[in-house]
């Protein structure tokens, strides 16, 4: 087999975005729990019972819910033990997020790429989720549930390459770990497309609403996507960058230094000091290890970042 | 300069001259032998008149080469030139010598106190210690010479030139004395034995009022004065041991000695056979009290030998008070060691012999110590508190050994020594400093010419130009001290001034924005250590550090993607609270139709979210569906139908191909209301094809 990296022609390659599509339906998706709460969110007669009945179901989720309700953040004092209550202190979306995010990091079972790291891309995306969250609480701009899916989700089409096409992916990130060319590059080389669009056409594809797919596409390169000045998307795709670099940042710093110059410039667009910086990761960083201890992935070392 | 001034002054002298015979040649009128006599000689002066100056100057020239060259006048008179030869001496070659030495007598007592204070200068600067009259180059000998040589050629009897001669140095001796004041003056200027010789001065004024012989190694300092004065007794008692005077041990001799110590040791009066000796105790201390003393009659218990030790003593240290550069505190306190250098000189005469004897450089140290001291010398200065200690200790413990004046002057030099050496040092850091002040200099210099051409850019940001100037030229200036232009520091310093100075400025391109990311982290790292190298304050690096957070923003955000018009027309259905705002994709990855493209490539490219097309299957079914998403490359197309469900999702090349097999079209609402429309016109226009 040639090597997909370098010798397959783009103009070949473009129309194949769908197949990526098609095989969607091997990717981890909104299924289960979470696609069962999705539904009874949407429907304008379901009662809280019924949602907290789903989130019974699942036991793992239901002790989630419980811990993130009680957390501080959410104003808790008084410790709750009732799903429902937890549920109205949470907010039904933020619920909703959450559940998401167990479905999808349960769920990924099948082909496996030999080079994909599964566990560290999941780790990268829940600590970006995390930060996304955070960063949405401080400036009060976005919903902060709708911030975590979008950090969770905002390179899903890392994992539809690997799932939709191992072999292939697993050349282009042979070459990547030998470094010299952008992974995007490579991606664009094999495949015609890169990850960051394969991204937006998933979440496009499920239903997410498709602004926020723009968003996830201009993320690595909030200035270019055409967006008003300081207007919401904008600062959403700056957001986005800035919770993905220095989520890379903290778990990996040697391998990508170049997030630390990403890192300081968002954060100088988004206008968010460095102390604050500091203070939200290491907070991000406490909520990744409870979520890496639910969805059952190994706890990493990660040493408070020095940007 | 004194053949210049000689020559004009004679010349003056010749025109008075010449006044002086005519006015007594009017008077002697009637006197016709007289009066031709006096014409013939003012002819002559007449006729010396020319040329004066020049031929002034080359006789004197003559007779100043004839002395500056040897130690004796070399001149032999007679017929005017110089005779190598032996030969008999006519009287006639006498008597001229004779009268050219009187005439020589008569200028020298015209300015005798100039000739006093010139002889030795001349002397010193010919290297000679001894210069008497005759043989001065400058001298009124020489001068007379000079005269003679011209006289000697008037044409005149020989006591016409002898009379011409006389009456012309009488006229020059009242102009010589300005003329040598004005000679000791200009040498004074040019430091030639500035304060003259004190000892010649004190010789003249001598209460013994003869001048002592002088000794072929004659001293500048005051204690060679004391070794010329002393020298017929010194060589009389070097026929004693060595120098060492017995008197001091005899009866007579220890009472006086006791009697000194006596007062050496602070009593105010001491008793010596029937005599008291009493001391003035309100007197200022650069009184002479050996002075006193031998105006008490001391003396009279003194033998020859001791009488001339305590005068010579005495004479020394009358021209310690009187040696103005000595600092008066100095002076009191090397006068309270006159009793103590006394009874040294009366116990050992080498102390006017020998130049090494201990109390001898003592007094010269000290008072060398103090001329040399800048300033006035204060009682609370080092230098006179070692002094006093000296001096307090040679009070105290001198009795009959000399060694005490040793230790005393081994004290005195080590402090002396040690306060130099601390001076070589204080001198060696300020030279240390000014040579650092002036590396630095060169530095900052060049650190200047380094950021010019940045802080004259009116398009950067005043604040960074500002920080060039103020902060980083501290850091340039550095790195070009610490290792100049070639240096790793300087380099690093200009590399990363040129990064901040690029990092600050728009950034037009996603590019340019990857490259900023990715440079940032080296300039800001090379920033914060050119700061710490510099030693810039943390309060200014934080304030930097800050305005530099907001430059970049500024920097990537004026690069900005400007946001699509034609997008802007398209309705963005409200997907949730982050649609609020309106979303502009401008989708720079979207390549523009070519125009060879099929017509169908063209009408996908113009499709937008919202618009309504018509697809038709395979089986012949229609249907019709919404496109409510473009991906951002515009690879991949949405649609969904009325109830907002996913209808399907299209490639681009996809779509293209029904678009060109007519499977799809645009199929707007308004447009299916326009056909209808249209064909119901249609039907009424043509009633034949109105269905029936």
């Amino acid at each position: 087999m040639s090597d997909p990296a370098t010798t397959r022609d783009p103009s070949e390659t473009i129309g194949n975005i769908r197949r990526f599509l098609l095989a969607a339906e091997a990717l981890p998706s909104p299924k289960g729990t979470a696609l069962r709460f999705a539904e009874l969110a949407r429907d304008p007669d379901a009662g809280m019972d019924a949602m907290a009945q789903v989130i019974r179901s699942d036991p793992a989720l239901s002790g989630f819910v419980l811990r993130a309700a009680n957390a501080a953040r959410y104003g808790g004092g008084k410790p709750i033990l009732d799903l429902n209550r937890a549920m109205v202190r949470l907010g039904v979306n933020a619920v909703r997020s959450h559940a998401l995010a167990v479905s999808l990091i349960r769920d990924g079972k099948g082909v496996r790429c030999a080079r994909f790291d599964y566990d560290g891309f999941w780790t990268a995306s829940l600590l970006t989720a995390s930060l996304m969250e955070a960063l949405a609480r401080r400036n009060n701009e976005f919903p902060a549930p709708d911030a975590f899916v979008l950090g969770l989700l905002s390179r899903i089409g890392r994992l539809a390459f690997a799932t939709a096409a191992p072999g292939d992916y697993a050349q282009v990130l042979e070459r990547d770990a030998a470094g010299g060319v952008a992974l995007e590059v490579l991606e664009q080389r094999a495949f015609g497309f890169d990850h960051h669009e394969l991204s937006s056409v998933l979440l496009a594809d499920w239903g997410i609403p498709t602004a926020l797919a723009d968003v996830v596409y201009w993320q690595c390169d909030p200035e270019g996507g055409g967006f008003a000045p300081e207007s919401r998307p904008y600062r959403l795709a700056g957001a986005l960058q800035l919770a993905g670099s220095l989520a890379d940042y903290c778990l990996a710093p040697a391998e990508h230094p170049q997030d630390a110059g990403t890192v300081y410039l968002r954060a100088a667009v988004l206008e968010v000091p460095a102390g604050e910086i500091a203070a939200l990761t290491e907070a991000s960083l406490a909520d990744l290890r409870d979520w890496l201890r639910l969805v059952g992935l190994p706890v990493p070392a990660t040493p408070a970042p020095v940007l | 300069m004194l053949e210049a001034r000689a020559g004009a002054a004679l010349a003056r002298a010749l025109t008075a001259l010449d006044e002086t015979l005519q006015a007594r040649r009017q008077e002697i009128a009637g006197e016709i032998e007289k009066s031709l006599s006096l014409l013939q000689i003012q002819d002559q002066l007449r006729a010396l008149g020319k040329d004066l100056e020049a031929n002034f100057r080359a006789s004197f020239a003559s007779s100043f080469r004839a002395r500056a060259g040897q130690a004796t006048a070399p001149r032999v008179y007679g017929d005017g030139s110089a005779k190598t030869e032996l030969s008999l001496v006519d009287d006639e070659q006498v008597a001229e010598e004779l009268a050219l030495q009187v005439l020589a007598n008569r200028l020298q007592g015209a300015c005798e106190a100039e000739m006093h204070d010139l002889e030795p200068r001349v002397g010193f600067m010919l290297g000679r210690d001894q210069l008497d009259a005759p043989a001065n180059p400058l001298g009124t000998t020489a001068l007379c010479e000079a005269l003679h040589d011209m006289c000697v050629t008037l044409d005149v009897a020989r006591d016409d030139k002898q009379l011409l001669l006389d009456m012309l140095v009488t006229e020059f001796a009242r102009e010589l004395g300005p003329i040598y004041k004005e000679i000791n003056e200009l040498l004074v200027a040019r430091r030639i034995l500035p304060l003259g010789r004190p000892w010649v001065k004190r010789a003249r004024q001598d209460r013994r009022g003869a001048k002592r012989p002088e000794s072929a190694e004659r001293r500048k300092d005051v204690s060679g004065i004391i070794e010329q004065l002393f020298m017929p007794y010194a060589d009389a008692a070097a026929d004693t041991s060595q120098g060492r005077s017995d008197w001091h041990a005899s009866g007579t001799g220890q009472e006086v000695m006791g009697m000194l110590t006596s007062l050496q040791k602070g009593a105010t009066s001491a008793a010596l056979g029937n005599r008291t000796f009493t001391l003035n105790p309100t007197a200022s201390g650069t009184t002479n009290i050996l002075n006193s003393l031998l105006q008490a009659g001391l003396g009279k218990h003194l033998g020859a030998v001791e009488g001339t030790v305590i005068d010579v003593v005495a004479t020394l240290f009358d021209y310690i008070f009187e040696d103005e550069r000595v600092p008066v505190t100095m002076k009191e306190l090397i006068g309270r060691l006159q009793i103590p250098v006394l009874k040294l000189a009366m116990m050992d005469h080498s102390f006017f012999s020998d130049r090494s004897q201990p109390a001898r450089r003592l007094i010269n140290t000290l008072a060398q110590a103090a001329i040399t001291w800048e300033g006035e010398l204060t009682t609370d200065s080092w230098l006179y508190d070692s002094a006093r200690n000296i001096v307090l200790r040679i009070q105290k413990e001198f009795a009959d050994r000399p060694e005490v004046f040793a230790a005393c002057l081994k004290a005195l030099e080590d402090d002396l020594a040690d306060q130099e050496r601390r001076a070589d040092e204080r001198a060696a850091a300020l030279t240390g400093r000014l040579e650092q002040r002036e590396r630095e200099e060169i530095a900052r210099t060049v650190g200047q010419n380094a950021i010019a051409a940045h802080r004259d850019n009116a398009e950067l940001p005043a604040s960074v130009r500002d920080f060039l100037a103020e902060t980083w030229l501290k850091v340039l200036a550095r790195a070009a001290l610490d290792g100049g232009e070639t240096g790793a520091a300087w380099g690093e310093a200009c590399a990363t001034m040129e990064e901040l100075v690029w990092s600050v400025r728009p950034k037009t391109d996603a590019g340019e924005r990857q490259r900023l990311v990715q440079r940032l982290p080296p300039l800001l790292k090379g920033l914060r250590s050119g700061m710490e190298a510099a030693r810039i304050e943390q309060a200014a690096r934080e304030a930097f550090f800050t305005e530099l957070v907001r430059l970049h923003a500024a920097a990537v955000k004026a690069g900005m993607a400007p946001a699509a018009g034609t997008r802007a027309r398209v309705a963005v259905p409200d997907d949730g609270p982050l649609l609020q705002a309106p979303l502009l994709p401008s989708g720079p990855k979207r390549a523009a139709p070519a125009g060879d493209e099929p017509r169908e490539t063209f009408e996908v490219e113009m499709l937008r979210r919202g618009d309504w097309i018509q697809l038709t299957d395979e089986t012949g079914e229609v249907r019709r569906v919404r496109l409510t998403w473009i991906s951002p490359a515009r690879t991949m197309y949405l649609f969904a139908n009325r109830q907002g469900q996913r209808a399907l999702a299209l490639t681009r090349g996809e779509l293209v191909r029904r678009f060109t097999q007519r499977q799809a079209m645009t199929a707007g609402d308004d447009a299916l209301m326009d056909r209808i429309v249209d064909d119901v016109l249609d039907s009424y226009q043509n009633p034949e094809e109105r269905p029936r």
